[in-house]
C-alpha cells in the first residue's frame, strides 16, 4: 500500500498501535547483529517449537538492539491490556519459562528488567504491574534522554506501521505538504544541530549553502562508514530504527533539492547491509521512497553502497572518491563538497546520527531542539562507553552532561570497583584524560579547549592495571594501518612514531627517544594533509604530558609498573 | 574466476566504472579471491587501466589477491576487544591453524585476518566466522569453536 495522504498515514499508525498492543500475547526477540551472535535465532526456533507443542496462540516478532548488547538477546513480551515487559539475556530455557507462564496467565520474574510504560500505548495499566519498575527508572536506561534510541529495541525495525505509530513520518509529511525547502533549512539552522560524525560542523549552514547552489543534480550522502573503533551507534540506529534514518535522509534531499541519496556503509557490517536493503524495499512499497513520496510531487531514490574496509573513507572527500570507484584519497579543500562534491556536483555528507535527528527537529521545531544541550552544542549525543566499565553500552544524554556522571552513575563505574587510570573521550583521536580531569562537560567545545576532541562519542575507560603505553601503541598501529599513504608526514612520520613507541613499550628506548617522539609528533601535527595524519600524534603528545611516568617506567625499568 | 561469470557481474552493473567496488565485492564473495586474470578482464570490460583495478584491489582491505579460506575468520582488533585480550585470541588461532594473520591454511579451509572493529564492543573479544559472530571469546572458547568447525569441514 502506497501512502498518498494524511488519512493513509493515520490509518497506518492505527495498524502500528494494534501491533504494539496486540490482542493475543506477542514475544519479540532482539535480532540485531549482537542478538544474533548471542543466539537469538536458536531462541526463535525454540519458541516456535514450544508454542506449537502447547498449542498456544502467541505471535512472534522481532526488534533491534537498545545499545546494550551484553543484555541481548532481549525479549519484549506484550500481553493484552498490559505494558510491554522487557526481558534480558534470554536463553531457550528462560523463554520456555515465559511461554509456560503466559499459559498460566502469570508473569515470569526471572530476567525481567522493566516494563515499557508508554502511556499512549497502555491506557489500562494493570495494578499488578505497579511493582515492576518502568524503563525510565532502571539502569542502564535511567537518566538517559533517548530521543534517537528510544524506539531501538522496542519496535519492530522493519515495521513501517509501528514506526508511524511512534510518530514516524509526521515530520516528512509536514515538510512535504506544509513547508518550503527553505523553511526546512531554517528550522535546522534554528535547532543549532552540528554534525555528529566528529567534525561538529553546523548542519544547517551546510544545507543552506547546498540549497542555494544551483546545479543540474545534487546529492545527499549518508556517512555510515562508522570506522572509529569502539563506535556502534550508527549500526544500532540502522538496525534498530532504519526508517527514522530514511526519513532524515529524504528530508535532507527535499531541503537541498536532491533526488538521490546514497548510504555509504562500512564493509564490516554485512548483516546491516542486507538489513538496510530489506528496509529500503519496504519503504518503497509504502511510497516512502521512490516516485511521489507520501503522495507529493517529490521523488527520492535511496541506495546503500558498501565500502571496502578503509578507515580513511570515513573522511568525506575520500568517501566520495570511493563512491566514484577510486582509491580513498582525501582531497584538498576547498572546493568543499557543497560546491564540488560527488561527480563534481553539489553534495552534502552527513553522519547517520545527524540525519536521524532531523525528523525530531521538524516535528517539534528548531527552538524546542535548541533547548536541549549547552549554549553552543544542542541536542542529545549518543556516547559509546566501553572498556573496563560495569555496564558498557550506548548512553544517549544531552550534550553538556558531566563525564563522571556518565561513567559512574550511568555505566556503573569501573569493573570490580577498580581505580580508573585514564578515560579516552573521542577515541581514537581524543586524548586520554587522567582521573582528576573527568569532572567535565561532555560537549565538543569543552574537549577542544582541553586540546582534545569529542569525535564521534567513543568513551574508553581504562583501569589502573591496564598498560597505557600498550593502549597508545595499539591506537598508533591502527593509524599506521589506515594511513592512505598520500602524504609523507602521515605515511612515514606516524610509522616512525609507532616504531619509537614500540621501543619504549619493550624497554629498548632512551629518554632521548622520548624527546624525538615529541618533536616528530609536533612536526606531523602541522604538516599532515588531512585530519587522520594531523590527529594521530595528538594522543601521544597529550599522553606524554599527562602520563609521563608511564612512559618513563617503560624506558627505565623495561616494563609497565602498573600492568599486571 | 571464469570470464563468463565476470562478464555477467559487470553487465549487471551496466559496465559502470563507479560500481567497481560492488563488482569486486561480488567476485571476491564468490571466488574468495581477486586473481590477476580476473583483474585484467574487469579492466578490459570497464575500459580502464589494469593498474587502477589492481590499485583498488590492493588498497581496500576487504579484497584479497590470494585465495581466502572456506571459513574466513576475522578477529576484532578494536580498542575494546584489545583491552579485553584480543591479542591472545589471535595468538591462539595462529598456533591452532599454524598460519599467520593474513594467511590461509594449506587446505584452503580457513583464513585468518584482523579487522579494525566489528562494532560489538560491549560483548568482546569478538571474531566472525564468515557471517557468524562469536562474542565473549577467551582462549578455551576459541579452541572449542575451531574444533567444532574442523569437524564440520571434515
Amino acid at each position: 500500500m502506497k501512502i498518498q495522504n494524511i488519512w493513509d498515514l493515520n490509518k497506518l499508525g492505527e495498524r502500528g498501535i494494534q501491533s504494539l498492543t496486540p490482542k493475543r500475547p506477542k514475544i519479540s526477540i532482539g535480532v540485531s547483529t549482537c542478538g544474533l551472535s548471542l543466539g537469538a535465532d536458536n531462541i526463535f526456533e525454540s519458541m516456535n517449537r514450544e508454542k506449537e507443542k502447547h498449542g498456544l496462540k502467541i505471535s512472534m516478532g522481532q526488534t533491534g538492539c537498545s545499545g546494550f548488547c551484553d543484555l541481548e538477546p532481549m525479549a519484549i513480551v506484550r500481553m493484552p491490556d498490559k505494558s510491554p515487559l522487557l526481558y534480558t539475556q534470554m536463553t531457550e530455557k528462560k523463554i520456555n519459562r515465559i511461554i509456560q507462564d503466559i499459559k498460566q496467565k502469570e508473569i515470569t520474574k526471572e530476567g525481567l528488567l522493566c516494563k515499557i510504560g508508554d502511556p499512549s500505548l497502555s491506557n489500562r495499566p494493570d495494578p499488578f504491574l505497579n511493582e515492576i519498575p518502568d524503563y525510565q527508572e532502571v539502569s542502564p536506561f535511567k537518566d538517559q534522554h533517548r530521543l534517537l534510541l528510544g524506539n531501538c529495541g522496542v519496535i519492530d525495525p522493519l515495521s513501517v506501521p509501528e514506526y508511524v505509530a511512534m510518530g514516524g513520518y509526521s515530520a516528512l509529511y509536514k515538510a512535504l505538504y506544509q513547508m518550503s525547502p527553505g523553511e526546512v533549512v531554517e528550522e535546522v539552522l534554528r535547532s543549532g544541530l552540528r554534525g555528529r560524525g566528529g567534525a561538529w560542523f553546523p548542519t544547517g549552514i551546510k544545507w543552506d549553502m547546498a540549497r542555494k547552489t544551483t546545479a543540474e543534480e545534487k546529492f545527499v550522502i549518508c556517512n555510515a562508514d562508522e570506522g572509529d573503533p569502539g563506535a556502534y551507534k550508527d549500526r544500532t540506529i540502522m538496525e534498530g530504527n532504519p526508517f527514522k534514518l530514511f526519513e532524515g535522509i529524504v528530508l535532507a534531499g527535499y531541503a537541498i533539492g536532491s533526488n538521490l541519496g546514497l548510504i555509504y556503509l562500512r564493509e564490516e557490517y554485512p548483516h546491516t547491509y542486507r538489513f538496510l536493503n530489506k528496509a529500503i524495499d519496504i519503504a518503497k512499497r509504502y511510497g516512502l521512497l521512490g516516485r511521489n513520496v507520501l503522495g507529493s510531487n517529490f521523488n527520492f531514490t535511496l541506495k546503500v553502497i558498501r565500502g571496502g574496509g578503509s578507515y580513511v573513507c570515513g573522511e568525506e572527500t575520500a568517501l566520495m572518491d570511493s563512491l566514484e570507484g577510486e582509491l580513498g584519497d582525501p582531497r584538498l579543500r576547498p572546493p568543499f563538497p557543497i560546491e564540488r562534491g560527488l561527480w563534481a556536483q553539489p553534495t552534502i555528507v552527513n553522519n547517520v546520527e545527524t540525519l536521524a535527528n532531523v525528523p525530531l527537529i521538524i516535528d517539534h521545531g528548531g527552538e524546542w531542539y535548541a533547548g536541549i544541550g549547552t549554549e553552543k552544542a544542542k541536542g542529545t549525543k549518543i556516547f559509546s562507553v566501553i572498556g573496563q566499565v560495569n555496564q558498557p553500552g550506548l548512553y544517549e544524554v544531552p550534550l553538556g552532561t558531566n563525564l563522571e556522571d556518565v561513567i559512574f552513575k550511568m555505566a556503573g563505574g569501573p569493573l570490580n570497583g577498580a581505580q580508573i587510570k585514564a578515560v579516552q573521550v573521542g577515541s581514537p583521536f581524543g586524548s586520554f584524560l587522567p582521573r582528576e580531569k573527568l569532572d567535565i562537560s561532555l560537549d565538543p567545545d569543552t574537549l577542544r579547549d582541553m586540546g582534545s576532541m569529542i569525535g564521534s562519542g567513543v568513551i574508553v575507560v581504562l583501569d589502573q592495571d591496564t598498560c597505557l603505553v600498550d593502549t597508545l601503541l595499539h591506537t598508533l598501529s591502527f593509524f599506521v594501518d589506515e594511513s592512505c599513504g598520500k602524504c609523507a608526514p602521515c605515511r612515514e612520520g606516524v610509522f616512525q612514531m609507532k616504531e619509537i613507541m614500540r621501543d619504549i613499550y619493550e624497554g629498548r628506548a632512551s629518554m632521548k627517544d622520548l624527546t624525538d617522539l615529541i618533536d616528530l609528533g609536533e612536526m606531523i601535527k602541522d604538516f599532515a594533509l588531512c585530519a587522520l595524519g594531523g590527529g594521530a600524534p595528538m594522543i601521544i603528545l597529550n599522553g606524554i604530558k599527562d602520563f609521563r611516568k608511564n612512559f618513563e617506567a617503560h624506558i627505565t625499568t623495561g616494563k609497565c609498573l602498573w600492568s599486571s | 574466476m571464469e570470464k563468463e561469470k565476470i562478464k555477467k557481474i559487470v553487465s549487471k552493473h551496466r559496465h559502470e566504472k563507479a560500481a567497481i567496488l560492488a563488482i569486486l565485492h561480488e567476485i571476491q564473495e564468490e571466488d574468495k579471491q581477486l586473481d590477476t586474470e580476473s583483474l585484467s578482464y574487469i579492466a578490459q570490460l570497464l575500459k580502464i587501466p589494469v593498474a587502477n583495478v589492481y590499485g583498488l584491489a590492493s588498497f581496500y582491505s576487504a579484497f584479497s589477491l590470494t585465495r581466502k579460506g572456506g571459513t574466513e575468520i576475522r578477529v576484532c582488533a578494536g580498542i575494546a576487544c584489545h583491552i579485553k585480550g584480543s591479542d591472545k585470541i589471535m595468538d591462539a588461532m595462529k598456533s591452532y591453524l599454524n598460519i599467520e594473520m593474513g594467511e590461509t591454511t594449506w587446505d584452503e579451509k580457513f583464513s585468518l585476518e584482523k579487522v579494525q572493529c566489528l562494532g560489538l564492543c560491549a560483548i568482546g573479544p569478538n571474531a566472525s566466522f564468515n557471517s557468524k559472530v562469536h562474542p565473549h571469546l577467551d582462549e578455551d572458547r576459541i579452541l572449542e569453536i575451531l574444533n567444532e568447525r574442523m569437524e564440520d569441514s571434515e
